[in-house]
């Protein structure tokens, strides 16, 4: 009897089912981590405020590419902005460079116009502007609106400082001859007090400003009453909405070097201040009247010699310290003015302005002086020349307290009105009796001259009465029968007058002829080469029986 | 066929071969020899007789001949033969001549006018007698007895005489 004995195999330990859990595990680890590798890093955004974006939703873009999508957007504890926290695609990390700038592009309307239009539909989205630096960096600070300059443009910035910022903005365009060629990008104001503009000026236009390029104050219109008429400036309409500045090379100035990137300009208020003072360097000089300033404005012209190099600055008594003004018998009125050294060396700068300092020292010494003068003797304006005056003693530059001053001298009416005293004074002093026996004695001598011319005009009438002096008439008439005579030749009986008048018939009928062809040529331009005989003229009586 | 192309040739050839043109005969009006030239006498034409060339009037058109022409200017022609007929005028006198025209119907035509000087008494400032100048215009005409330029010559000459004795008698009482 065969007894069945079971067989007993003993199983592996792990079914082989387990691979397939296994290799899903491996599969799912394997996509987690391809996912985890391929998102790109995550950047962290600080904005003022999150107004239209949306977790999940609102994308980040550069150049209108996608480039990454924002994943949660929070507070940030200081409750005073929000944190956006955004994905960037691993093909745009290169993007990501220390100078990187974010901004929120939205529908917006300015003084450029109307931008971010096509995002009424799309929604809000953040720009990325691409900047350069070193790559890594994932903290950013984002801007509300396109910033000014956005990465790589190229092009020069340069400070424009004035006194009055008038209506200048963030943004308002730079023009040259009302074409936008950059932007004010920043504004401040320095200690002294002064306003200082950041301007960008963008490639190529950078080219244009040169040292010599004066910047003014291009925004709003002028409009003035001249004694030419009426004037109205105005730049172009935006800048007139927006304000902004324009720059400009003065006439009759050479454009000079190109500009280094930070060159400071002044700022001025208009376009005719850029003629008026077209140089940046100028010398102060104070000027103390004695007489009245009555007519004198600031901004009047300074003329050397009858040209215009420079303008009053300034007409105020406190120019001068009380204790200066103290020890004068009669207060003299100060007048600062300002002169162009460009104009007068020809040399605007720091070394001119010494030149200009050294020629007006010798100049002072052969006698020159500051003097008023009427520029209108209708209007009363007045103007400051500065001329020679040869019998003036030679004079020299002073300096009283921080100003040098120049030596001054009265002139036009008031000069006048002195002199016409001194010739009164003169007269005053002259001997008039001896003057009046003088005369007394001339009037006796002049009778005396009478007499004597008497005497000659008798011997006159004598010599007249000679027989020789009465042949002169009939020899004056001898001479002027030959004349006749002479003339008669060419009387219209003279063989000359006829032979001439002949010659002029014969020409006239020469001149016929002459027509008569021009006409035959006229009728018909081929007779010259292709002409017929004439036909036989009439014969006189020829048709006799008609009478 | 070479006989019909060598004619075509001088036929076209003989085109360009001219007539013989006749010559231009001048004339002049006679002059008596052996007269004075009186230097009182001024004669002129009008504008349409300033014509070298001898002119006919047909109605209202005028036409010059051309192979018949004067040999001086008409006027300075004029003034000789006038100023040979009134030798004996004194006073300055000026003759104008407006027509001066031939016709085919053999009919020569002479008229104008002729001025002198003559004392009137015209009560003036100075009351005293004055000259004033005065015109008589003249108009004659006469038919050729025979054809052609010689016989027209010959009435222009009769014509002028009759003018030149007119003015004569006004003149020379």
């Amino acid at each position: 009897m065969s007894s069945s004995q079971a067989i007993i195999k003993t199983r592996p330990k792990l079914s082989s089912i387990w691979l397939i859990p296994i290799l899903a595990l491996l599969v799912s680890v394997w996509i987690v981590t391809q996912h985890y590798l391929d998102r790109g890093p995550e950047i962290r955004i600080t904005f003022q405020t999150a107004e239209g974006i949306e977790a999940g939703k609102t994308k980040i873009k550069a150049l209108n590419v996608e480039v990454g999508i924002v994943e949660r957007v929070e507070l940030h504890r200081d409750l005073e902005s929000v944190i956006i926290h955004a994905r960037i695609k691993p093909d745009a990390v290169n993007l990501l460079r220390k100078e990187t700038q974010f901004w929120v592009e939205k529908p917006r309307i300015g003084s450029r116009g109307i931008s971010g239009l096509s995002t009424l539909l799309s929604g809000a989205y953040i720009e990325l502007g691409p900047g350069e630096g070193p790559i890594g960096k994932t903290e950013y600070t984002g801007y509300a609106n396109r910033p000014l300059t956005v990465g790589k443009q190229k092009g020069v910035n340069v400070f424009l400082l004035s006194a009055a910022s008038s209506s200048l903005s963030e943004g308002a365009p730079v023009l040259y001859r009302g074409f936008r060629v950059g932007q004010i990008t920043h504004l401040e104001v320095l200690s002294s007090g002064q306003l200082r503009a950041s301007a960008f000026i963008n490639e190529p236009y950078d080219r244009l400003v040169s040292s010599t390029s004066r910047f003014f104050n291009a925004s709003g219109f002028s409009f003035r009453l001249t004694p030419e008429g009426m004037d109205f400036e105005s730049e172009s309409i935006s800048s007139l909405m927006s304000g902004g500045v324009a720059f400009d090379v003065p006439n009759g100035i050479n454009p000079g070097a190109n500009v280094k990137e930070g060159q400071e300009f002044v700022l001025y208020d208009k376009l005719a201040d850029i003629d008026l003072h077209p140089y940046q360097f100028v010398n102060e000089y104070l000027l103390l009247f004695d007489a009245s300033t009555r007519g004198l404005q600031v901004g009047a012209p300074v003329e050397y010699r009858g040209i215009p190099v420079g303008s009053v600055a300034a007409i105020s008594m406190d120019l001068i310290s009380d204790d200066i003004r103290n020890e004068q018998d009669v207060p003299q009125v100060p007048v600062l003015i300002k002169v162009d050294t460009g104009r007068l060396v020809g040399d605007d700068s720091i070394k001119g302005q010494k030149r200009l300092q050294d020629r007006f020292v010798s100049y002072v010494a052969q006698g020159m002086r500051a003097a008023l003068k009427n520029a209108s003797l209708v209007t009363g304006q007045r103007v400051i020349t500065l001329d020679f005056y040869p019998e003036v003693k030679a004079g020299e530059i002073s300096q009283l307290e921080r100003f040098t001053v120049l030596p001054t001298i009265s002139d036009d009416v008031d000069r006048v009105i002195s002199r016409v005293g001194i010739f009164v004074d003169k007269l005053n002093k002259l001997p008039l009796n001896e003057t009046v026996v003088n005369a007394n004695q001339t009037i006796n001598s002049l009778q005396l001259m009478i007499e004597q011319a008497n005497h000659l005009v008798k011997s006159g009438h004598d010599l007249l009465a000679q027989d020789e002096t009465q042949a002169i008439p009939t020899e004056l008439n001898n001479t002027l029968q030959q004349l006749q005579a002479t003339l008669s030749g060419l009387s219209p009986n003279a063989p000359v007058y006829q032979s001439l008048i002949n010659t002029l018939d014969q020409a006239k009928v020469t001149l016929q002829s002459v027509e008569r062809v021009s006409n035959a040529l006229d009728s018909q331009p081929s007779s010259i080469l292709f002409s017929e005989p004439k036909d036989p003229d009439l014969t006189p009586g020829a048709h006799q029986d008609e009478k | 066929m070479r006989l019909l192309f060598s004619l075509i040739i001088m036929c076209l050839l003989s085109a360009c071969a001219s007539q013989k043109i006749p010559d231009i005969k001048y004339y002049v009006l006679p002059i008596e020899s052996n007269t004075l030239f009186n230097e009182n006498i001024e004669v002129s034409v009008s504008s349409a007789l300033q014509d070298n060339r001898i002119l006919f009037k047909e109605l209202h058109q005028v036409i010059p001949s051309h192979y018949h022409r004067w040999k001086a200017p008409l006027a300075h022609n004029l003034q000789r033969v006038l100023a040979a007929k009134l030798g004996s005028v004194t006073t300055k006198t000026y003759i104008h001549f407006d027509a001066f025209y031939t016709s085919q119907r053999g009919e020569m035509i002479i008229s104008g006018y002729w001025r002198t000087e003559k004392k009137v008494n015209v009560v003036n400032i100075n009351d005293t007698a004055n000259m004033m100048a005065v015109n008589y215009p003249f108009e004659y005409s006469l038919y050729q007895k025979e054809q052609g330029y010689n016989a027209l010559v010959d009435t222009a000459a009769i014509l002028l005489d009759q003018l030149a004795e007119k003015i004569q008698k006004h003149l020379v009482p």
